[in-house]
């Protein structure tokens, strides 16, 4: 083939380019067709999977002091509050039990006066948990229906020793 | 040639072709003035390289003149585009060529039916039929023109350029490749068949048997300043 | 002549090189086809398809290796769970159901498992919309099943394609081997009272004999039979769970909450199906991908073979064009011929192509049923099939572009010269 014009190079570069392109037009990845009723499933595995930080039980995280050490997942349900001390950076999947029998928090709604709240220990029977060795707390209290930012601090014993605990809901807490 | 009261088909004045030979020019033709009637059989005699396929290139829009007006069927060829060449071509210009140039893979149907496709006519198979009928070929229609005399070949040819219904014919050494008397032959058959459907004919040869055929006829060299200015320059034609 | 018969006649003229091209061109075709209608429908059954099953509560391991195990009667479960922590978890109120089974045997290469009576009697293997029922196993002749379900003791049923493969009848008995290929038998001549009908599922493709037979089956040892009696020492390989839905058939929300609890635990995982096969095309996506990227080199280099050969045409037809173009064909004529002729030949090699993917697929899938048992139809109509036309244009346009251009600027002249 005469090749004496730059016009040929240009062509065949086009031509080149332009057929890979289409080639690979068909072959996109199929989006995965996900059953609707595993939609919340896939939703928060993809979160998971994605790893930075992510609240497995649909609340908010919060550090305990470091993003390293463990996180405190919150989470409000009417006049329910729940906490889930998970692990640290993005082992947030991975339940920490604390020795506390009860933790007290001291919590500030927006706009409000500061109040207590006792959170009782909820055990995971699945994993055997009890209390003095349980990752999950609840509290209830009629004064929690209906807020919607809050802060809050108190103190738990995580990982041997007794570390501050701050929350802030629904932002979460970060600081690093 | 350029009756008073007749319609012209064509009009040549100051016409000069060149062509670039190294760093030079050379002037293959210079023609002054000239012009055809229409419904004119012409004949255009001259010895081989003296510019009279020259001539005939520029009259079908093959090649550009370096100057000069060209009117052919009415057309300033010098005012259209390379485009608008093609179809002046296609709709006024019937062409034979010295070797016939018939498509190879085409049997001699087809031949005819190309040259009415590109003449913008709707093709029509019983009119190329009725054209090779015309130049006795009506039982070759499905051969190849490898399969075909030499005089075959030129007939096909002729009812190719005829398919077009062309106002003008123009035909190059028509019969530079025929013994005497299928020449003499092919331009009988030239002249009745241009007669019969209209068209001028304008022919270029060498051959004074064929010139002598046509009532009117012109020698190149008178026509062409440059061949004489020059009689021994060389030069395609 | 009609210009489309002026192409046609040029395809024939160089029938050779048309020919190649066109061959070149659906061998680039039929690949892509071929490797993106199995990509799409491997995808399909493996990630749409649950099987019925929402969740499997199964041993601590890879979760993929759960699931394989579990449905797809592939790779070896990587523990056992106790039947103690398998109750408890079926007391959660948002389990519907749970199925209960252990594996590990095989006979004449397809697994045994032993698995609870109502995985054959309730069990829907596919569910159905809200207010209709599912499609439940069937052993009725007008669904091409044989017999019925196995009662207690050594009875067993067979998948479809097991019963089609091995050409077990109705009475035959079996030995099954400890283990998934080789291993000691277990000398029990289990009686097949049933042939299930045809699902289109990995469940066509195991026996299944009851839960307690298992453990009783002869040469396991006596620790193991006592399972059959004792629930507190009881273990099974896994249970497949069916999740309570709420409105509009979704699964309870609940079940996020569940799998992390169990996932907490040392005693064994919830898996989701649906949540974990993907990931196993991220992890063969590379090999997914090389196929394809090879598939896509070959259209390539197939384009490049019908430029190469409308080039080489041209060159002889120089000649051809240039009288087109004296006896009045435009440029924009010849161009356009050029590029149909491209155009036709991609065409013509694309619905080969299309034509001989189809039938890999065909060959493929008959191979993917007998070593999986998924069912892949060769009558699937893949993104690429949707893509086809289009892309054979591009192509055809692509590749004739340049000769289209060289016949345009062929001078009529120049290539008109006597040739003697």
């Amino acid at each position: 083939m005469n090749n004496k014009s730059p016009g040929l190079t240009i062509v065949t570069v086009a031509f080149f380019v332009g057929a890979v392109a289409v080639s690979f037009m068909p072959g996109c990845k199929p989006a995965t067709k996900q059953d609707a009723t595993t939609q919340p499933a896939e939703k928060v595995a993809d979160k998971r999977d994605e790893a930075k930080h992510e609240a497995h039980h649909g609340g908010c995280l919060n550090a305990i002091e470091t993003c390293a050490v463990g996180h405190a997942e919150v989470k409000l349900d009417g006049d329910v509050m729940k906490v889930w001390f998970v692990g640290g950076e993005n082992q947030t999947d991975k339940a920490v039990r604390v020795s506390d029998k009860q933790i007290v928090l001291a919590v500030t709604p927006a706009g409000g006066q500061q109040k207590t709240l006792a959170l009782d220990p909820k055990p995971n029977e699945l994993a055997e948990e009890k209390v003095g060795d349980c990752s999950c707390f609840q509290g209830k209290a009629g004064w929690l229906a209906g807020v919607k930012n809050f802060t809050a601090t108190g103190k738990i014993h995580h990982t041997g020793k007794e570390r501050p605990i701050k929350i802030e809901y629904p932002e979460g807490y970060d600081p690093d | 040639m350029g009756n008073i009261g007749l319609p012209v088909i064509i009009e040549v004045k100051d016409l000069v072709v060149e062509y670039d030979i190294g760093n030079s020019q050379f002037t293959a033709v210079d023609i002054p003035a000239w012009s055809v009637d229409k419904g004119a059989q012409v004949a255009i005699s001259g010895p081989s390289g003296c510019g009279k396929s020259t001539l005939l290139h520029v009259l079908a829009g093959l090649l550009t003149p370096k100057s000069g007006k060209v009117n052919v069927c009415g057309q300033d060829l010098r005012q259209l585009s390379e485009s608008d060449l093609d179809h002046f071509r296609a709709r006024h210009i019937g062409y034979i060529f010295q070797d016939f140039n018939l498509l190879q893979g085409y049997t001699a149907v087809e031949n005819v039916l190309l040259g009415m496709t590109f003449s913008r006519q709707k093709p029509d198979r019983r009119r190329a039929q009725e054209l090779l009928t015309r130049v006795g070929l009506s039982h070759r229609d499905k051969h190849r023109p490898s399969g075909m005399s030499i005089g075959e070949r030129q007939r096909v040819a002729i009812a190719r350029a005829l398919a077009g219904k062309p106002e003008l014919i123009l035909a190059d050494e028509p019969t530079g490749s025929l013994d005497p008397f299928h020449a003499r032959e092919v331009v009988k058959l030239l002249g009745e068949a241009c007669r019969e459907h209209g068209c001028s004919l304008v022919v270029v040869s060498h051959d004074q048997g064929v010139v002598g055929a046509f009532d009117s006829s012109v020698a190149f060299m008178e026509l062409n300043r440059a061949f004489s200015a020059a009689p021994s320059a060389g030069g395609s034609a | 002549m009609r210009l489309w018969r002026i192409v046609l006649k040029s395809l024939r003229q160089h029938s050779l090189s048309t020919g190649f091209a066109v061959v070149n061109i659906a061998l680039g075709v039929s690949l892509l086809i071929a490797v993106i209608s199995l990509r799409e429908q491997a995808h399909e059954n493996l990630t749409q398809m649950n099987v019925g099953v929402d969740a499997i509560l199964g041993p601590k391991g890879s979760p993929l290796t759960v699931v394989l195990n579990g449905l797809y009667h592939m790779d070896e479960m990587p523990g056992k769970i106790k039947w103690t922590y398998y109750k408890k978890v079926l007391a959660d109120p948002i389990i519907q159901e749970g199925i209960p089974f252990c594996s590990g045997h095989s006979y004449a290469g397809f697994r045994v498992d032993a698995i609870d009576r109502r995985f054959l009697t309730d069990f829907e293997y596919l569910p159905g919309e809200p207010g209709k029922p599912g499609k439940k196993f069937s052993f009725r002749p007008e669904d091409d099943g044989q017999g019925r379900p196995f009662g207690a003791g050594e009875e067993a049923v067979a998948g479809w394609a097991v019963a089609k493969e091995l050409g077990i009848q109705l009475g035959q008995t079996f030995n099954p081997v400890c283990g998934v290929s080789a291993g000691p038998v277990h000398k029990n001549n289990i009686q097949f009272v049933g042939i299930m009908a045809p699902t289109g599922t990995p469940h066509d493709r195991a026996i299944y004999i009851p839960l307690t037979t298992f453990y009783t089956l002869d040469g396991h040892p006596g620790a193991t039979t006592r399972m059959a009696v004792d629930e507190q020492y009881r273990e099974i390989s896994g249970a497949f769970l069916k999740i309570k839905r709420i409105r509009g058939n979704a699964l309870h929300p609940g079940i996020q909450d569940l799998k992390y609890n169990i996932n907490q635990s040392t005693e064994a995982q919830l898996v989701v199906p649906n949540e974990v096969l993907p990931k196993l095309f991220e992890i063969i996506g590379w090999v997914d991908g090389a196929f394809l990227a090879i598939a896509v080199l070959v259209t390539v280099l197939g384009t490049m073979c019908l430029l190469v050969a409308l080039v080489s045409a041209l060159r002889e037809r120089r000649r051809d064009i240039a009288l087109m173009r004296s006896i009045g064909a435009t440029k924009q004529t010849v161009f356009g011929l050029v590029l149909c002729e491209s155009l036709v030949i991609s065409l013509f090699g694309g619905l080969l192509g299309l034509v001989m993917g189809h039938a890999i697929v065909w060959v493929g899938s008959q191979y993917i049923k007998a070593g999986t048992g998924l069912l892949f139809s060769w009558l699937h109509v893949s993104l690429a099939d949707a893509a086809l036309l289009p892309a054979l244009v591009v192509v055809g346009i692509l590749a004739g572009l340049f000769p289209a251009v060289q016949a345009y600027r062929i001078g009529v002249l120049k290539n008109l010269r006597p040739v003697s």
